[in-house]
């Protein structure tokens, strides 16, 4: 190289021996924002810098930037990949980012918060698309996992505070790599099957990332999508999952979702029960008093007590009704008498025994009753019943008769 | 009928009642029936024993 360049031969040597590197096409890269511009084009300026406070240049183009899953800002760890290359127009070495994703810590918050704002503008955590539990839910759908003190502590306030309701367990895994499609396949089943009033679902506490299948976009759309009431129960207390605001209500441990679908509990309910059946008596007793009182009232009244004060021929109008009643009531009674006298006698006499005192029998056979000589045959025993005692009897000849 | 079903009718009968508009028979007829009514909610709830299925002994029952 002995020749003289231009600085832009220069540039360009550089800049192709770069591009021509293996390694340095394909680089991974971990740093903080800083500089960061977004030009209207869409492309993304910004540096890259190290806890060393190395710096390097770098580039995203708006044909990979509107991939970006979240937006860059300064201060930001982000962890990219891309190429090296080298601007030539300054002679600065540069990396042209093709993929970028959040770093560390921050990267979990920043996902959340971006999907946090992202179903809120959807309007899935609308106030006015919330449902309301059911006062006296005959099935509860608890998704949670089958081990731990969360199911046991939903158990055991349930069974206390509201035994009369139908426990329907989903187990499911609560963390790790396939929590967040087994809670979202929980909430779909039980939508389609729609076997609960209401549902939970949750799990005991935990860190943020134990917690993180619960910030899962597909599990919130599920929970706003299902017709049945849904409580979550993240056991977290100043943590909102992304669960929580989809839920139709939030509690704050699995116990408290079990005190919240069984508002209404138990004792409540025998205490309401107790309640309506003493105003139901109350009244009842009321109603009788009062027919009580206008009875006597009517049966008090002067005219009914002072015959004085009626006129004569009313009196007498009144002794006569009373009379002729008088005499139409014993006559009634009397002709009632002798109609139950002759029904007695009737009945009497229709008396089996009566029957056979008069000299008829009765004819049976293996106990049976026999009204045809149809129902036995010449040799068979019958018994023959008469008013005062039986004989055994072995038939010798059958006749026919026409009555 | 369910308890909910139930219990809201035993409001229903106690209401009537109370508003004293009944004839004298009607609300010994409410009364019966309010006490039949009452005695399923008592028996509901006495005989109450958490059952506790798995989302799979459902399915198969369905």
């Amino acid at each position: 190289m002995s020749s003289i360049l231009s600085v832009s031969q220069l540039n360009r040597y550089v800049k192709s021996v770069l591009e021509s590197d293996g390694k340095l096409n394909n680089v991974y890269l971990r740093g903080e924002i800083s500089n960061l511009t977004m030009h209207y084009t869409g492309h993304i300026y910004f540096s890259l810098k190290d806890e060393e406070q190395c710096i390097i240049k770098a580039v995203m183009f708006a044909g990979k930037a509107k991939y970006l899953k979240f937006t860059p800002k300064s201060g930001m760890k982000v962890l990219l990949r891309g190429s090296v290359t080298l601007y030539e127009k300054a002679g600065t070495y540069q990396i042209n980012a093709e993929e970028m994703v959040p770093d560390g810590a921050g990267a979990l918050n920043l996902a959340y918060e971006q999907l946090k704002e992202k179903l809120q503008k959807e309007g899935l955590f609308a106030a006015e698309h919330k449902k309301e539990l059911p006062l006296f839910p005959q099935k509860i759908g608890i998704i949670t996992s089958p081990t731990g003190a969360a199911v046991q502590d939903m158990f055991r306030i349930l069974k206390r505070r509201y035994p009369v309701g139908e426990i329907i367990l989903y187990p499911v895994l609560v963390q790790g790599e396939n929590a967040a499609e087994d809670l979202t396949n929980a909430v779909k089943r039980f939508s389609e099957l729609s076997c609960a009033d209401v549902l939970i679902i949750g799990r005991g506490g935990g860190s943020i990332e134990d917690l993180w299948a619960f910030n899962d976009e597909a599990l919130a759309r599920a929970i706003y999508a299902c017709p049945i009431p849904v409580v979550s129960a993240v056991g977290h207390e100043t943590d909102f999952t992304i669960c929580d605001f989809a839920a139709d209500v939030r509690a704050s441990t699995p116990s408290a979702a079990a005190e919240l679908v069984s508002a209404v509990t138990h004792d409540n309910m025998l205490a309401e029960t107790a309640m309506l059946i003493n105003k139901m008596t109350a009244a009842m007793q009321r109603r009788w008093q009062e027919e009580w009182q206008r009875y006597e009232r009517a049966a008090q009244a002067r005219v009914l007590n002072t015959p004085d004060d009626i006129t004569k021929n009313r009196r007498i109008v009144l002794d006569m009704l009373t009379a002729r009643l008088k005499g139409a009531y014993t006559k009634k009674l009397s002709a009632e008498k002798e109609a139950f006298t002759a029904l007695t006698a009737k009945l009497d006499t229709l008396s089996p025994l009566k029957i056979l005192a008069r000299g008829y029998s009765v004819t049976k056979k293996d106990g049976h009753i026999l009204s045809s000589v149809e129902q036995a045959e010449v040799n068979d025993t019958i018994e023959v019943v008469l008013s005062d005692g039986s004989f055994d009897c072995m038939i010798t000849g059958r006749n026919h008769h026409e009555l | 009928m369910n308890y909910e079903e139930t219990i809201s009718q035993l409001e229903t009968t106690v209401k009537e009642l109370e508003s004293g508009k009944l004839s004298l028979e009607e609300s010994i007829a409410m009364f019966e029936q309010g006490t039949k009514l009452a005695k399923t909610c008592y028996a509901t709830l006495k005989n109450a024993e958490q059952k506790i299925t798995l989302i799979s002994e459902w399915e198969e029952q369905v």
